[in-house]
């Protein structure tokens, strides 16, 4: 089996291009025991260094990523930049400013002997300069690191193994598979293992798992499918939390992998922004077919981009806002449609960044719209099945209201996963005339939530343990009442590492929406109204 | 390659149903996904026939649990429960080596008929020991102890219900009884006293319902 995983590495390694490398190569560095402390968005501030690192000693090291072969032209090309990564300062908090870092040029090609001559030369001119000279890591070197570092943590059982490779060979522009996606993360990291491991041993899962999701989304990556990007790395994240919180793991242990993981899932939907802000349409692939997907593509897509303000506006409450982002809201979440429960998540996302710009009402509107329309979907006593729940993905959803799928025989009326938590959002908001109106159909549904329970599976695709709570709001209920019991859900139900990043909390809910429960709204809603 | 296929020890009766499975790379030609797709088929045939079979319960709500093996819920009139785990049906189904061959069109359908059969026996046990156990617990069940039904007895079941109502005005509860206490209930429809008192008494239920669902809002 290492024969094949050699060959599959080497083929993931000649087929990424510097980004779909780098969050990998972090992970590898924080393994032999570097620091990561930058790693570039490839934004214009770089000065040629896409990731910065402090050595063992304590000295801080700088790379610059490239993908390809690098002969005499790709040098000559690159020169400017590179000059910058070894000549410039590195200019960032967390370095010491007091030792020059040593610069790295790293490929997953090959340095041809024209580049090796060119480098050398200038090495001497640096040298001469009093500057470090500029090493070098190819793709030889990377190969043998990476396998290196995996140690006995790649899927060695044939079913993984195959598990493995049918999400590597999945097309890029599929949507992530999160169900086998989420089996390999749990062959890898020993979450159900019942023998007791070695924090060193955790650990190395942990930098495996990050490997290993970036094998699998380097297809992603290649067709610049940033939704599936995103929920690769906040699941690869949320798994990290997962054996975090089971293990009850040191920070220190866990958290630069989950930085990288989290920095991934931001990159990628920061992307996303550029793309679809220059963009007059939303349309994507076969135009004949898109109509069948077009409005669940604008909710995803002002989703994704709501969460990602968010995510910045909690982290880093005095930035600057992305007006352009306010814009895109104005433009495209009137056009957004829900193809059921798991579209709840991407409305509130959406709700809650345009709130955040000031327009309230906007955005109680569309709360109280959508709580309208899930209401009527499961109040129907036509025949209809009503809005698949939680626990289906817009595909699989639109496929069941398509006919696609004959299988699906389960029955959605009468029952709601998300009127809760979209019924708190109003009552925080004091929005008594808007629940007046709907509290009828309210009270005919069993108002749905699931509890894992342990902490630890509140971050695991499907629980084994939990409990599935089913509810009836009163009737009649008081407005009084109502505001007390909102004012007192009791966000302790959630685990400890998920209540204190709420910024996370964000995007899970949008990769998770069958945990969109009114515990995690509330901690992402107090953490916007504190920023 | 070898796991899964069905293999006769040596020895062993053709027609028997012991099983071995080979772990040597030995297999004769097979279609799995094809046949993975047949099984879908069967199991829809099969739950089609059980609905068909306990129409009762093909009319009750139904919903999947997605994870987990608890659910809480609440319930009129008594306090809300707790469900530990799941309770597994299962219909023994016995194929012998013989059939296999021509285990095709109204053959399988025989054996599909069977299994639903089975499923739905079980279930309606299982829907009759669980409406025993509720009803006892909150108050609803009347034993009438081998004495036949009388009106009176009737009318205090009756009394104790929630009944709901159409836009037909008509109740939208469903009865389900023996077919021997239809033909007696049936009789009394017949009884003016009998009728009487029955629409008198879904005045008042109509009424209750009416309060119940005038309830059914946000207050003050």
């Amino acid at each position: 089996m290492t024969g094949v995983i050699e060959r599959v590495i080497e083929n993931w390694l000649n087929s990424s291009n510097e980004r779909s490398y780098q969050i990998p190569f972090c992970q590898l560095l924080a393994a032999e025991g570097e620091t990561v402390v930058y790693v570039s968005p490839h934004g214009p501030f770089e000065q040629g260094k896409d990731v910065i690192t402090i050595d063992e000693s304590g000295k801080p090291r700088a790379y610059q990523m490239k993908s390809g072969d690098i002969g005499l032209a790709e040098w000559r090309k690159n020169k400017g930049e590179i000059n910058d990564l070894v000549e410039m300062p590195i200019n960032h908090p967390g370095v010491p400013t007091s030792r020059h870092h040593t610069p790295y040029l790293v490929t997953n090609g090959e340095i041809k002997d024209t580049a090796i001559k060119a480098i050398n030369s200038s090495n001497q001119s640096w040298r001469k300069r009093r500057y470090p000279a500029l090493r070098t890591v190819s793709k030889g070197q990377l190969l043998k690191r990476f396998l290196a570092v995996h140690g006995s943590y790649l899927p060695k059982e044939l079913s993984d193994f195959t598990l493995f490779m049918e999400l590597v060979l999945r097309g890029g522009r599929e949507p992530l598979d999160k169900d086998q996606f989420s089996r390999l993360l749990e062959s890898i990291l020993p979450i159900e293992n019942s023998k007791t491991l070695g924090p060193t041993e955790l650990k190395r899962a942990i930098a495996s798992a990050v490997l290993v999701a970036g094998y699998v989304l380097q297809q992603a990556y290649s067709a610049e499918n940033h939704w599936a990007v995103f929920e690769g790395w906040t699941m690869t994240a949320s798994y990290m939390l997962a054996a975090a919180t089971k293990y009850e793991l040191p920070t220190a242990f866990w958290s630069a992998s989950f930085e990288l993981c989290e920095g991934g899932a931001t990159e990628a939907l920061s992307r996303l922004f550029s793309e679809s802000e220059t963009r007059e349409h939303l349309i994507e692939g076969d135009g004949f077919t898109d109509g069948h997907f077009y409005h669940a593509r604008v909710t995803l897509v002002v989703g994704l981009i709501s969460a990602w303000d968010l995510h910045r506006r909690i982290n880093y409450p005095t930035a600057p806002r992305e007006y352009g982002v306010r814009d895109f809201l104005r433009k495209w979440l009137p056009k957004s449609k829900a193809w059921g429960e798991s579209a709840t998540p991407f409305f509130v996302m959406g709700a809650l960044d345009l709130e955040s710009f000031g327009e309230q009402i906007v955005a109680e509107s569309f709360v109280t719209s959508l709580l309208g329309f899930l209401l009527d979907a499961s109040g129907k006593r036509d025949g209809s099945r009503g809005l698949p729940s939680s626990y289906y993905s817009p595909e699989s959803a639109l496929r069941i209201l398509y006919g696609l799928d004959q299988d699906c025989r389960e029955d959605f009326i009468g029952e709601s996963y998300t009127a809760y938590p979209l019924i708190d959002f109003l009552v925080r908001r004091l929005r008594r005339q808007a629940l007046r109106g709907l509290w009828y159909p309210i009270t005919g549904n069993s108002l749905k939530a699931f509890y894992p329970g342990q902490d630890w599976e509140w971050f695991r695709w499907r629980a084994k343990a939990g409990s599935l709570n089913s509810r009836f709001v009163g009737s009649p209920q008081s407005w009084a009442g109502l505001v007390r019991e909102v004012e007192g859900v009791n966000t302790a139900v959630l685990p400890k590492l998920l209540r204190e990043r709420p910024a996370f909390a964000v995007f899970f809910v949008l990769v998770y929406p069958h945990r969109f429960t009114r515990e995690i709204l509330k901690v992402i809603e107090e953490s916007l109204v504190a920023a | 390659m070898g796991r899964g296929i069905p293999h006769f020890p040596r020895g062993a009766k053709h027609g028997a149903t012991r099983w071995a499975y080979n772990s040597l790379a030995i297999m004769l030609p097979d279609f799995p996904t094809s046949k993975a797709q047949i099984r879908k088929h069967i199991l829809r045939a099969t739950e089609q026939a059980e609905r068909a079979k306990a129409p009762l319960l093909a009319k009750i709500k139904s919903f999947a649990q997605h994870e987990g093996t608890a659910h809480s819920y609440d319930r009129i009139g008594a306090k809300a429960v707790t469900d530990e785990g799941f309770e597994a049906i299962e219909v023994p189904i016995t194929i012998d080596v013989s059939e296999i061959p021509d285990l095709v069109g109204e053959k399988l359908a025989a054996k599909i008929d069977a299994v639903a059969d089975g499923l739905a026996r079980k279930r309606m046990e299982m829907f009759y020991r669980k409406m025993n156990e509720v009803t006892q617990e909150v108050g609803n069940a009347m034993d009438m102890k081998g004495a036949p039904l009388t009106q009176n007895a009737f009318f205090t079941i009756l009394e104790r219900v929630d009944m709901e109502f159409g836009p037909d005005n008509l109740p939208t509860s469903v009865w389900h009884t023996t077919p021997a206490l239809a033909e007696v209930i049936g009789k009394w429809d017949d009884d003016p006293a009998f009728r009487s008192r029955y629409e008198e008494l879904l005045d008042r239920k109509r009424n209750d319902w009416r309060d119940r669902e005038s309830n059914r809002k946000l207050v003050e």
